[in-house]
């Protein structure tokens, strides 16, 4: 039984995952602002006693790396270091960099289409993080080099740069953005890509990477950092 | 009744497994100071990070130190959940709270001025951290308290296990944070405290006259402040040389030895001013500052004059630790017992020590 954990932006979302039946259980998206760290246990509490399932019954436990918001990522994965402390077993533990996860739900379509997609979020103070995926093997764990940072305008003519192919853009598209991409006629805003980020997308990925035998270590885990501080 | 004890309040990652409130079976600290020492002070964002790395080393080694396999052999978990740096905070209360999910076992959260008060508490280290010296009566109150560390400088008054009254506090800056100002201005380096100590021990506290704030204000009997001792210092330096000339080492010596000797004079005399007029059974001092030895010696000595018993805790215990989450876990937990935290648990970076009683 896996538990996938995403707090990394104002969103927050959990999924719970059968992975010897490879079914998704459960999935609980909310607007957590920033109350993640108080409401993150309490929706994990409901959403197994809803599967009647335990907390004693997790096997598994997947979470998003980053980037997004500092805390919001720190805070899942401090709950996940300590959920794998208090588990026997000690469970598989997964980190997958969020813009991986915002960009799943389209990447097989946008591969068959030949398109580029590019997920997005909201980085505060008018800027924004991106990652271009091209193709069908996309990585399970984008490094921080892959991932971009600017403001709207920058992100726009790194969006026209690549002329050669048309572009699919999802994630958090504010209307700053919009505006800012609106001009370019290579990039469709993907239609109902919204602000939220599902966990059963990341759940997903997680059971592909078990069976991979691809996991992470729970003690070394850590956030997906794009800029060093000071 | 055995406790997990979580701290990461703001620079140290630590976890400690207590027994009873006294006995310590293991005490694991992880410091930053390395990566802290070139911004001339903890730097908040690089504290969060190296906690995410830390904690879980920190908490195994704790766990095996102390014979733990299973965390069924424990009874209880406890985290500071403030006062704090809120990004360090979280990393403890979120991995506390994770533990506590999953295995069930009872969470407390602590109070970090609390932890401090009740490292006076353990009485039984281990054999690379023993604890000498007479034991604290651990149920005689009223206890006068002077914390004093980097953060905080107060005097309270204990009239109980986890029952607090606010006598005073700093006005401007905390006593260990003036260490820090000072050490640094004389460019004796980073944590202040044990700099400004190791310059003062070569130098001569009366050569120079530091004011002593505060000391005879009967408006603020038992505040302090030390944000214009810590200007006196720096006005006294600038005036030592003339032009580009540099002072010497044995001026900064001196000017260490006056400021810590003008320090430890108002945080003796109103700790003692105090314990007298609340008539105190016992005096205890503690956090990062009371590991300083002119502090120990000057507060030995008065205390003694007023036959009252001190305790300071031995330094391990001085600076931010576990092991005093566990032992006021314990007492609060004796005092309060249907005092766990839910899982909606959540930090607080200012969490004032008056207000346990009334939350209790």
């Amino acid at each position: 039984m896996l538990l996938a954990i995403d707090t990394a932006t104002t969103t927050a979302s959990l999924a719970l995952y059968d992975l010897e039946a490879h079914r998704l259980l459960a999935e609980w998206t909310w607007e957590a602002r920033r109350r993640q760290t108080q409401d993150l246990l309490g929706a994990a509490k409901m959403l197994l006693a809803q599967s009647d399932r335990r907390p004693a019954d997790l096997t598994a436990l997947a979470v998003t790396t980053g980037p997004g918001s500092f805390t919001g990522v720190r805070i899942a994965i401090s709950t996940v270091k300590g959920m794998a402390i208090g588990l026997i077993p000690e469970p598989a533990v997964i980190g997958i960099p969020t813009l991986r996860v915002t960009a799943e739900p389209w990447l097989r379509a946008a591969a068959a289409a030949d398109t580029m997609l590019c997920a997005c979020i909201r980085a505060g103070r008018g800027r924004y993080n991106w990652l271009g995926f091209a193709g069908r093997n996309a990585r399970l764990r984008p490094d921080a080099a892959a991932h971009q940072a600017g403001t709207a305008p920058q992100f726009a003519a790194y969006l026209a740069e690549q002329p050669e192919r048309a572009v699919w853009l999802t994630g958090e598209v504010d209307e700053a953005l919009h505006a800012a991409v609106r001009p370019l006629e290579n990039v469709t805003v993907l239609p109902g890509a919204g602000d939220w980020r599902r966990a059963g997308y990341l759940a997903g990925l997680a059971a592909q990477a078990i069976a991979a035998d691809d996991v992470d270590s729970a003690a070394e885990l850590q956030p997906l950092y794009l800029r060093t501080p000071g | 009744m055995r406790i997990l004890a979580i701290e990461t309040s703001c620079d140290e990652t630590a976890a400690a497994v207590i027994e009873n409130g006294r006995r310590i079976l293991s005490n694991v600290v992880a410091t930053q100071i390395e990566l802290h020492e070139r911004f001339g002070g903890v730097f908040p964002e690089v504290a969060s990070r190296q906690h995410v790395l830390a904690i879980r080393p920190v908490i195994e080694q704790a766990l095996e130190q102390a014979g733990i396999s299973a965390m069924g052999a424990l009874d209880a978990l406890a985290v500071t959940n403030g006062p704090g740096l809120a990004g360090s905070l979280l990393v403890g209360v979120n991995t506390a709270k994770g533990i506590s999910f999953t295995s069930g076992l009872p969470l407390l959260a602590v109070n970090h001025l609390e932890g401090h008060i009740y490292s006076n508490w353990l009485a039984e280290g281990t054999a690379a951290q023993p604890i000498t010296g007479e034991p604290l009566d651990p149920d005689r109150f009223p206890i006068l308290v002077l914390i004093v560390s980097g953060g905080h400088t107060e005097l309270a008054l204990m009239t109980g296990h986890s029952r607090y009254q606010q006598l005073g506090s700093t006005l401007d800056d905390a006593a260990g944070e003036a260490f820090d100002k000072v050490a640094r201005l004389l460019e004796l380096g980073y944590p202040g405290g044990p700099a400004i100590q190791r310059a003062a021990g070569q130098g001569d506290p009366t050569r120079y006259a530091l004011p002593r704030p505060l000391l005879h204000n009967r408006d603020h009997r038992f505040n302090f402040s030390f944000s214009g001792l810590k200007t006196a210092a720096l006005n006294l330096t600038r005036g030592l040389t003339e032009g580009d000339e540099p002072i010497t080492e044995q001026m900064k010596a001196d000017v260490a030895a006056a400021f810590q000797a003008a320090a430890v004079e108002v945080l003796v005399e109103k700790t003692a001013d105090a314990a007298q007029a609340f008539s105190a059974q016992q005096v205890c001092i503690c956090g990062g500052v009371s590991a300083n030895a002119a502090l120990r010696q000057a507060a030995a000595t008065r205390m003694a004059q007023l036959d009252l018993p001190l305790h300071v805790p031995p330094p391990f215990l001085c600076t931010d630790n576990a092991a005093m989450i566990g032992a006021a876990a314990y007492y609060r937990s004796r005092a309060f017992p249907h005092s766990e935290a839910e899982l909606d648990l959540d930090v607080f970076a200012n969490l004032p020590l008056v207000e346990l009683q009334a939350a209790a």
